[in-house]
């Protein structure tokens, strides 16, 4: 039997005159890796930012384990167990590698001012349980972010070890379900490989639902159970990847609309060079 | 005539543009100082008795470390270039030639029309041209305006291109000169102390100033400690390179150790003047490192940090002093106004910071600029001034009772230093202990990026006003110990400035560490003077505020990150990558692709190794065999 963790129902934000999303209803069901695809600007991201907590969307709901987190601040969400990566990776990066990742525990963690001023036995135990997972989550990938990596600058990482620690940090949060924004972004062939076994893993050794935004068809193909389009902040199409890459309005919205209406553009512009020509 | 192939590094040419760029700073820089006045008023106080004196040696110091600069040349990684030589000494000394003539044409331009010149700049005075000229006629002075940058420029490059070694020599003796010169009062005082104050007048001449044998000595001195330290350092570096790292425990016990004797035992030694100078550098540096907390590590602009000082010791003055001005005075012992003036701050934190902390960047910046300046019209204010006592303030606030004694700056400001640096010792420990929580981690995240903070559980909000209250508390506890210290406060005491002056020991010194943050309060509250407080350099009280705002922008652009800032785990760090390293040479047997294949199946998840090129030497781990070859 299938339980959902998150149902989204309604979910509409405007800017201005923009319908960014566009009333867009979705299921996730606990254990399942969705994919959200759609052409650059479809709102995909927008969509992330409203279920996160980043912006309040202006009407809908958002049922995470049946509770209606829309509108909730980001931190209480992610409290609630709902964390996130960012697109364009967002660490930071004058903290050291395990830092990162010790912050992710701040809200599964509890000690306050005075047990910190007092350093309590409880406080020092807190401290070190904060540090053997945020330790764990990094060995998640491999050797690359551990030994002496925990004490150096997250700036000196490359772009693809960048990725992994902010997943790395997104785990610390101990979520239940975890929003992946273009994780294999930049990444060379052998590490979105790499990359796709570990999604996999998120699931199958962490027991996390994942919900991700990503181009890179290959991924999406092989890792969803289910794969949602968005465009112009409207769901055009859901079902699996078969099913979605062979749909019309899919193939339409990335690759715009069939030659009728181009021929005929070509003949008034034809038509406006011939008059050109003539003047 | 050179023969030039292929493999030869290029020959170096003299960079005619960078010694005008730099030539000219200089002479400007010279100018500058001149004509605000600084060069004759430092000029009376002589570093070397009748040889130098300070304005000169300011002065100098300009086209030394110009041509310094000058000879400096870019030395790009990986790309063939010259070794340092004559060419570069050229450069350096061509920009003297530049500063020289510029400086030259103000001594022309001062000795013919600065008299109608000085309606506009004052300092332009008959004094200035008879320093600068030695009292020997315009075309001496002029020759000295030109020729003396161009030999110090010539020696500043010349420092640059002979061995490392020589160049770290010759600085130290300037700056142990330097400091022995400035601070004759102190040494002065230890030495009497110590009881060899002939030796003393060996030193120093008796109108002040290094005698020249004093000079030597100091100058001895400092090669000799340069060459110690040069020693040890090699030591250290051959047995670190040896994987010998020592008892890092013991080393910091030790240095631990060694200051607290010191905060003991220099007290002791120090005269009264020196005592209560330490005493403001104590106060100041408590209250830096609470701005540290709110600006270095949650990263909020408080500019209206001085109302929480103010509030801190109005508390304690009002509550403690037996005034008959005031409506209000219960005339409490000081470790009860105390804890009373510290909660008034968090409360007054709170009332603050709860409209302002959703406010970023500037804009926080700015109300908080607003809240100071409303804090100090309220303390001048009709409406308070049955309780603050308006413009006249709160006087005779009385001395700290410690039970055993009373302890007052004015009668002995040995004793109300060590009740100060006790202060300091708690404080210290409270930013270290709240830093290496999950409260420091949360601030600095916030700091890195506020939004990510939010989206990573941590309630920023809350955070945010927490350290507002947390930094509050230590302005309160340095302003109480302010109000004990001068017995009294005053409104003037709590300006603007005092904010500004904070902010800039905590840049200045290293914005998120605090031994930097108490290294910058040493220096400029120490050595420049505080807000309302002397420094040891009374010379430079007028000019104090041009010398901050010198000093920042300097530091910003040349080492943003402070004097003192925070050391990396480097040698925790080199350590564990000489492990690894030592490990991936047994197991893998070199880095040949074909060892690399051999243990491919242990090594499977990754070993980087050279972790110093920003681009990674990336062996992956590789979920699906078949993919690999993608």
């Amino acid at each position: 039997m299938t339980t959902p963790i998150l149902e989204v129902e309604q979910l509409a934000i405007a800017f201005g005159g923009l319908q960014a999303i566009d009333h867009v209803d979705l299921t996730v069901n606990k254990g399942e890796i969705v994919s959200i695809i759609g052409p650059n600007g479809a709102g995909k991201t927008t969509f992330f930012n409203c279920i996160t907590g980043l912006l309040a969307p202006d009407s809908g709901k958002v049922l995470f384990e049946g509770v209606d987190i829309a509108g909730w601040p980001a931190d209480a969400v992610t409290r609630q167990g709902l964390a996130r990566t960012f697109q364009n990776v967002r660490l930071f990066p004058d903290l050291t590698i395990l830092e990162n990742v010790m912050v992710g525990r701040h809200g599964r963690t509890s000690k306050g001012l005075f047990s910190a001023l007092l350093s309590t036995p409880a406080f020092r135990k807190e401290e070190q349980e904060i540090e053997e997972h945020a330790k764990k989550v990094l060995a998640f990938f491999g050797k690359r972010l551990v030994g002496y990596r925990f004490h150096q600058k997250a700036t000196v990482l490359s772009y693809a070890n960048r990725r992994r620690l902010e997943i790395a940090r997104a785990m610390a949060t101990e979520p239940r379900l975890i929003c992946l924004d273009e994780p294999v972004a930049g990444m060379n062939p052998m590490e979105t490989a790499e990359l796709t076994g570990l999604i996999q893993k998120l699931r199958d050794d962490w027991g996390f639902t994942v919900i991700m935004i990503e181009h890179d068809m290959n991924v999406v193909g092989e890792v969803s159970d289910r794969v949602v389009v968005l465009d112009h902040g409207v769901k055009i199409a859901e079902g699996d990847y078969e099913d979605v890459s062979n749909d019309p309005n899919v193939i339409e919205a990335y690759l715009g609309r069939p030659a009728e209406d181009a021929t005929h553009k070509a003949h008034t512009v034809d038509e406006m060079l011939h008059e050109g020509g003539e003047a | 005539m050179s023969t030039m192939t292929a493999t030869t590094a290029p020959t170096a040419e003299v960079d005619l543009a960078e010694a005008r760029k730099v030539g000219l700073n200089t002479g400007v820089g010279l100018i500058i100082i001149c004509a605000v006045g600084m060069a004759l008023t430092f000029n009376n106080r002589a570093i070397i008795a009748e040889y130098l004196s300070m304005g000169w040696l300011t002065l100098g110091l300009l086209p030394l470390v110009g041509g310094y600069l000058a000879a400096k040349r870019e030395q790009l990684e990986g790309v063939a270039s010259a070794p340092p030589g004559p060419s570069d000494v050229a450069t350096a000394g061509l920009s003297g030639v530049f500063a020289g003539g510029l400086f030259a044409l103000f001594v022309v331009v001062l000795g013919t029309v600065g008299d109608s010149l000085r309606d506009v700049f004052v300092q332009l005075s008959p004094q200035l041209l008879s320093m600068l000229t030695f009292e020997r006629g315009l075309a001496t002075g002029v020759m000295v305006a030109l020729v003396l940058p161009i030999a110090l420029a010539t020696l500043g490059g010349a420092i640059r291109v002979a061995p490392p070694r020589i160049g770290k020599a010759v600085l130290q003796v300037v700056v142990w000169v330097f400091s022995f010169g400035v601070l004759e009062t102190v040494v002065v005082s230890i030495f009497d102390s110590l009881g060899i104050g002939d030796f003393a007048e060996w030193l120093y001449a008796q109108r002040g100033g290094l005698t020249v044998i004093g000079t030597v000595i100091v100058a001895a001195a400092a090669i000799a400690a340069s060459t110690v330290r040069v020693t040890l350092k090699r030591r250290t570096a051959t047995r670190q390179a040896a994987g010998d790292f020592g008892n890092l425990t013991a080393q910091r016990a030790r240095l631990y150790g060694m200051l607290l004797v010191a905060a003991i035992v220099l007290p002791m030694l120090f005269d009264r003047s020196v005592n209560d100078m330490l005493i403001n550098v104590v106060i100041f540096g408590i209250m830096a490192m609470g701005l540290n907390i709110v600006i270095g590590l949650t990263g909020m602009l408080d500019l209206g940090y001085v109302a929480f000082f103010a509030v801190g010791a109005y508390t304690t003055a009002v509550l403690t002093a037996p005034a008959t001005n005031l409506a209000f005075s219960p005339e409490l012992p000081f470790w009860f106004a105390l804890p009373v003036a510290v909660l008034l701050a968090v409360v007054a934190g709170v009332i603050i910071g709860t409209p302002v902390i959703r406010l970023r960047g500037d804009y926080l910046a700015i109300v908080t600029l607003g809240f100071a300046a409303i804090a100090q019209v309220l303390v001048l204010s009709d409406w308070f001034a049955p309780v603050l006592g308006g413009p006249q303030g709160v006087r005779d606030v009385p001395p700290v009772p410690l039970g055993f004694a009373e302890v007052s700056a004015t009668v002995d400001p040995r004793g109300f230093l060590w009740l100060s640096l006790g202060f300091l010792a708690l404080m210290i420990y409270v930013a270290w202990r709240l830093q290496h929580s999950r409260m420091g981690r949360a601030w600095q995240a916030i700091r890195e990026d506020e939004t990510v903070a939010e989206a990573m559980g941590i309630n920023v909000g809350a955070m945010k006003l927490l350290a507002f209250c947390v930094g509050a508390v230590f302005a309160a506890l340095a302003g109480g110990l302010f109000a004990a210290k001068v017995s009294s406060a005053f409104p003037t005491s709590f300006e603007l400035l005092v904010s500004v002056l904070v902010l800039v020991v905590v840049i200045v010194g290293g914005t998120g560490y605090v031994p930097g943050v108490l290294l910058g309060s040493l220096v400029l509250v120490g050595v420049l003077g505080g807000p309302t407080t002397q420094g040891l350099l009374s010379e430079f009280a007028q000019y104090k505020l041009l010398i901050y705002g010198a000093l920042l922008v300097v530091m910003m652009l040349a080492k943003p990150e402070g004097l003192l800032p925070k050391p990396e785990k480097s040698r925790e760090i080199a350590q564990e990558e000489m492990d690894q390293d030592a490990w991936f040479d047994k197991n893998v047997g070199g880095s040949s692709d074909v060892a690399q294949e051999r243990v491919g199946a242990e090594v499977a998840e990754t070993t980087e190794h050279d972790t110093t090129r920003a681009g990674e030497r990336e062996t992956t781990i590789q979920t699906d065999p078949t993919e690999g070859e993608a």
